[in-house]
């Protein structure tokens, strides 16, 4: 039964993104929102050490529910779920949408139950992909540069990990996830794969700065589209990452061995401990700048984005803290996985909580809206009684296992990432607070209407309940007590215990303190930020910053060089056409060629005259010959 | 049954289902349309059936073996190895569809009859090509390929189809002649030139090692032109003036087919790779094919037209054939010889679709795609499945080629292979998506006015407006699906890949170390 629940929470949402196009417009939206079920269950349901193997299926199949994944795949079939059921109305309206979105919840799936590195790029690839139509929805300029934004960025990241994968995989002679990783681990593997792996799966985990699609693509989708974006796509990156990285592999010493660009790339004597040291770099300039950015923005769904670029730097301190840690790989493994787990269920119910909510301004009374979202902001900065103080005390724990810079460094960080936190959803609420009461009174008045309005807003509030509740009831359940092939508890292992304590005993006042002072002083802060704005006459701070950076930051960069990069291309060309009057063809030739590419048209065409193709086999028998008399 | 037919009889019974069909067609009027359908269709069908019986027997180990004396001292042979039972199997079939949708295709043009004939001698050809015993055998058949195409190239016998066809005859007459140079020369200082004995040419190394690396970069050469390695491949852009059934077979089956298996069986089944490596001939070869691959595809993004992108990604991709069979691993070899199908299938896909635009929707550029996912559904699918399939994306055939391909390289030591493989997968996807992208999410300038909205079901849309003749769309869809089959069945026994596998342990033993 395991074994089929496993298969059929796959299966199902295939089979309904085949068919389901074809039914009628109500059904299909019901269908999609369906998709994700058998998935619920099997994560629920099934053993962590059910198994599939399916040698037939593409270069031989294996799925899995061992080690974090099934707690990983019940956080994001419950946001798949979530979403869907928010969903009827925009899978209604476009068959490609529909088709898209359970094929992503197939593709989203299967990279957490993925036991092989081939069925795990399969799964992200197709969901990669089937997120396009879904950013695409609205076909509006605003989703096609989004949509064009995040493909170029996805498939700069997807090429990275392919290079990856093939190494890893090439190196260790078998696709299995447990034999790359121990290849990974016994140091064969050029630090330069562990590089192309973090940095391919960050372009869909959002990490700066290759998240600039997010801030784009989020407020161009439909919201229950931004919802499992951000809930449960964006995942992947982490998930693809817990699979594939060596964590706990410092503990094996640096990795300096290794053929080819490792060596030239990184500098010799760092390994993966730089790389680790790096990530974590990454991961906290993300949290910073991703709250900073957001903090400026008056589009809810553009504040959601940055603050999920921030989360996300997270769970990126999270997988480097494991590449730094000098514990037992396997316990290692263990912790991290589990810690990373444990905040991608905080992280994934939060922020579909609070996209979700987005889509409800219109259709709730603002008292209930704002309370809810006020709960899943306290649980993302981390304030006591929330699933985020949980998660948040897993890296807390993490960070200990540190020799000292990094720990205090990491904590101090955390703090700070925090205060950060506070400050966006406080700009957030205030947004959501100011849009609700505008909006208040467009929604649905059918009876119909009505009745979807009322299962979204109760599906809503059973998601606000998982906020608080989901990491303390979840994880006991559902993460393994013994790590990946130790017999010490994963936790006791780590010095994760505390992760499991219910949210109602709440440990040691000191953690207490440490998690509710940044909170307190992002409140105090944000609402001098609220008086001050308040003011008859806005003080020239605020008019100058607000919405001064473009969503999408360095994007708009890169398009302006490249406008910039075309135009000069194109001057260069009129200016050679401009010379030919005077310096003949050659010159006209050339400057066209820099214009289009056309000097690679051109030199293809000197193979097909009869002269070249005469003097090139007279060549040829003139070679011949010589070299049969010699 | 196989084993009544085994010895010469099934050999030639596999180039006598196509040659006799296209003599029985050559005297029929065009308009004896049912006719040329049946004995065509016929012919097609029982060489399919033939090609399973081929697969079953050669599984089994019954010979299969046509001699007969050609010149003093050499032999015309048709034998059926482990190798050419894949190609003959891709021809065969592919031969099956694209008749099919050939017939869709001309139902209102003129030299129906001419078509077909030389169809049907192009395809017994490429039958030689497949179970040439030797390198004799190979050239007499190669060379008729080429004869044989030609009336279909230039079809439609407009000027530019003419000059497409002339500019064809150069390339591929002068490298046919550099290709019998060195077969006559091999002949000489061997004197045998037979597939399979790689060891023949061992105690040659010694006394003759200057003459063996000649020997080998004519043979290259020669096979290059029609496997349209770079700096060789010029005629196949240029020979897109041809009909979209000949484009398909030219891409996909026969002519460029013909090359790149031809270098296939140089290195390992004449040189063996072990000799071909030791005259330090691999290396060359494998940068060969990588220029090849990311000039073919930086050319290919340059190009507006449907079916020019189509052959510049053509020149690309059969590199990875040529590629893999210059790395020295196991994995790499078994994946150039699969691609040798792969490549096949999802090319013709997107010939077929490409024709199906071109011929009943008059579109023949990447800029005229705009919305035409809506108009015609059916067709873009496959067009998409065929381009997800070139940019190398599970759980396309294209995937379980590169993947394999580059675990084998990278098990062989050769990192720098992953480069060129992922580079030519992020030049694919920025090639093939835009088109892609064009057709299902950018606005129908046509039907802006009647404002289509997503809503009006898929029946009516197919009625209001067919989307093209069923025997071409048939073909498409079938070869698509095909596209998905088989990569998401590449670990069942006897598929491509499965097969590829045993005959590169089989190339691998023979000449292993």
């Amino acid at each position: 039964v395991s074994s089929a629940l496993l298969v059929a929470s796959l299966v199902v949402p295939l089979l309904i993104a085949g068919a389901g196009p074809l039914a009628p417009a109500p059904l299909r939206g019901r269908l999609a929102a369906l998709a994700a079920v058998p998935a619920v269950l099997a994560a629920l349901v099934a053993g962590a050490d059910t198994g599939v193997e399916l040698p037939w299926l593409l270069l031989g199949t294996e799925l899995t529910l061992a080690g974090p994944r099934r707690l990983l795949l019940a956080a994001l079939a419950l946001v798949w779920l979530a979403g869907g059921a928010s969903a009827s109305t925009m899978l209604a309206e476009r068959r490609s949408s529909a088709a898209a979105w359970s094929l992503a919840t197939t593709g989203n799936l299967t990279v957490v139950v993925a036991g092989d590195a081939v069925t795990l790029y399969l799964g992200f690839a197709v969901m990669t992909f089937a997120a396009v139509p879904l950013i695409l929805h609205e076909r509006t300029p605003a989703t096609e540069r989004a949509a064009r934004t995040y493909v170029v960025l996805a498939v700069l990241g997807e090429a990275m990990v392919l290079a990856g994968l093939l190494q890893a995989v090439g190196l260790s002679g078998d696709a299995g996830l447990d034999a790359v990783r121990a290849t990974m681990l016994d140091g064969s593997v050029p630090v330069t794969v562990v590089g192309l792996l973090l940095g391919g799966f960050a372009v869909k985990a959002g990490v700066l700065p290759v998240h600039a699609w997010l801030p784009l693509a989020h407020p161009a989708a439909p919201v229950p589209a931004s919802a499992v974006l951000s809930g449960a796509m964006i995942k992947a990156g982490v998930v693809g990452w817990l699979a594939l990285v060596p964590i706990g592999g410092a503990a094996t010493g640096p990795q300096t061995a290794g053929t080819g660009i490792a060596a030239a790339s990184i500098g010799a004597g760092t390994g993966l401990s730089g790389i680790g040291a790096a990530t974590v770099g990454i991961g906290l300039t993300s949290i910073v700048v991703g709250a900073l950015l957001g903090s400026l923005r008056s589009e809810p769904k553009v504040i959601l984005a940055y603050s999920s670029v921030s989360q996300m730097g997270f769970l990126t301190v999270i997988v480097g803290l494991g590449l730094l840690t000098n514990a037992d790989a396997a316990l290692g493994q263990g912790a991290v996985a589990g810690v990373a787990a444990i905040y991608v269920l905080h992280h994934a119910l939060a922020k579909a909580a609070l996209f979700l909510a987005v889509g409800l301004r219109d259709r709730l009374a603002p008292g209930i809206l704002l309370t809810g979202c006020g709960i899943a902001a306290l649980a993302l900065t981390g304030a006591p009684w929330t699933s985020g103080y949980v998660a948040k005390l897993g890296v807390k724990d993490l960070s200990g296992l540190l020799t000292e810079p990094w720990g205090s460094l990491v904590t101090t960080s955390l703090a700070i990432g925090a205060i950060g936190t506070t400050l966006v959803m406080a700009r957030f609420l205030v947004v959501l607070r100011h849009e609700a009461s505008v909006s208040r009174g467009h929604g649905a008045v059918d009876r119909r209407g009505q009745i979807r309005a009322g299962v979204e807003v109760v599906v809503w509030l059973v998601l606000i309940g998982g906020v608080v509740l989901a990491t303390s009831m979840l994880p006991p359940w559902l993460l393994p007590a013994d790590g990946a092939g130790t017999d010490a508890g994963l936790l006791a292992a780590a010095g994760t215990e505390r992760a499991w304590v219910a949210p109602w005993s709440i440990g040691a006042s000191s953690d207490v303190v440490a998690a509710l002072w940044p909170v307190v002083l992002g409140v105090v802060v944000a609402a001098l930020v609220v008086v001050a704005t308040r003011r008859r006459r806005r003080p020239a701070w605020a008019a100058r910053w607000n919405d001064h950076i473009p969503p999408g930051d360095v994007v708009v960069l890169g398009e302006a060089g490249w406008s910039r990069a075309r135009g000069a291309a194109r001057a260069l060309g009129q200016r050679a056409d401009r010379a030919r009057s005077r310096t003949g063809h050659t010159l006209r030739g050339a400057g066209r060629a820099l214009q289009t590419g056309r000097l690679l048209d051109s030199l293809d065409d000197v193979g097909t005259r009869w002269r070249t193709a005469g003097i090139g086999l007279g060549l040829v028998v003139a070679i011949t010959t010589l070299a049969l008399m010699s | 049954v196989i084993a009544a037919l085994s010895g010469p009889t099934l050999p030639v019974l596999l180039l006598a289902t196509s040659l006799v069909p296209a003599l029985l067609i050559f005297p029929l009027p065009d308009r004896a349309e049912t006719a040329r359908r049946v004995i065509n269709l016929t012919g097609a069908g029982i060489k399919v059936g033939l090609a399973v019986l081929l697969a079953i027997g050669v599984f089994q180990g019954v010979e299969f073996e046509a001699r007969m004396p050609f010149l003093p001292g050499i032999e015309l042979v048709l034998r059926a190895d482990p190798i050419p039972v894949l190609f003959v199997f891709l021809s065969a079939l592919l031969w099956f569809t694209t008749t099919v949708y050939a017939i869709g295709y001309l139902a209102r043009h003129d030299h129906r009859s001419r078509f077909f004939g030389f169809f049907g001698l192009c395809v017994t050809a490429t039958m030689g090509v497949a179970l040439a015993g030797n390198l004799v055998t190979f050239l007499v058949f190669y060379e008729l390929l080429t004869i044989t195409t030609y009336p279909l190239v230039v079809h439609r016998g407009t000027v530019e189809a003419r000059r497409a066809g002339r500019t064809y005859l150069t390339y591929t007459i002068a490298g046919g002649a550099v290709l019998l140079v060195g077969t006559a020369w091999l002949q000489a200082i061997a004197g045998t030139t037979a597939f399979g004995g790689p060891d023949a040419l061992q105690p040659l190394l010694a006394e003759h090692r200057g003459a063996l690396i000649a020997i080998f970069v004519l043979l290259i050469v020669g096979l290059g032109v029609k496997a349209a390695l770079v700096p060789l491949h010029g005629w196949l852009p240029r020979a897109m003036a041809a009909p979209a059934p000949v484009s398909a077979l030219l891409h996909a089956v026969a002519v460029v087919k013909a090359g790149a298996y031809g270098i296939v069986r140089v290195v390992h089944d004449l040189y063996g790779a072990p000799l071909a490596a030791e005259l330090g001939l691999l290396t060359p070869l494998a940068i060969v094919a990588a220029v090849t691959i990311v000039y073919g595809s930086v050319l290919a993004l340059a190009q507006d037209g449907i079916k020019r992108r189509l052959a510049y990604s053509t020149v690309s991709q059969l590199s990875y054939i040529v590629l893999g069979a210059s790395v020295l691993s196991l994995l790499s070899v078994t994946a150039a010889i699969a691609h040798l199908v792969h490549q096949g299938i999802m090319k013709v896909t997107l010939f077929y679709a490409a024709g199906i635009l071109e011929h009943d929707h008059g579109i023949t550029r990447i800029s005229e795609l705009d919305g035409v996912g809506r108009r015609v559904p059916a067709t873009m699918v496959a067009f998409t499945i065929g381009a997800l399939g070139m940019v190398g994306l599970p759980p396309t055939v294209g995937f379980v080629t590169k993947f394999t391909l580059g675990t084998g390289a990278v098990d062989a030591g050769a990192w720098w292979v992953v480069v060129i493989l992922v580079t030519s997968t992020a030049l694919n996807a920025a090639y093939f998506l835009p088109p892609v992208a064009r057709a299902w999410f950018a606005r129908d300038p046509a039907t802006t006015s009647t404002a289509v909205d997503g809503t009006t079901s898929m029946r009516t849309r197919l009625l209001a407006r067919r989307e093209a003749d069923p025997w071409m769309l048939a073909p498409t869809l079938v070869t698509a699906a095909t596209v998905l089959i088989l990569g998401v069945g590449a670990g069942v026994p006897f598929s491509p890949l499965d097969w590829a596998g045993g005959i590169a342990e089989i190339l691998v033993a023979e000449g292993g170390p």
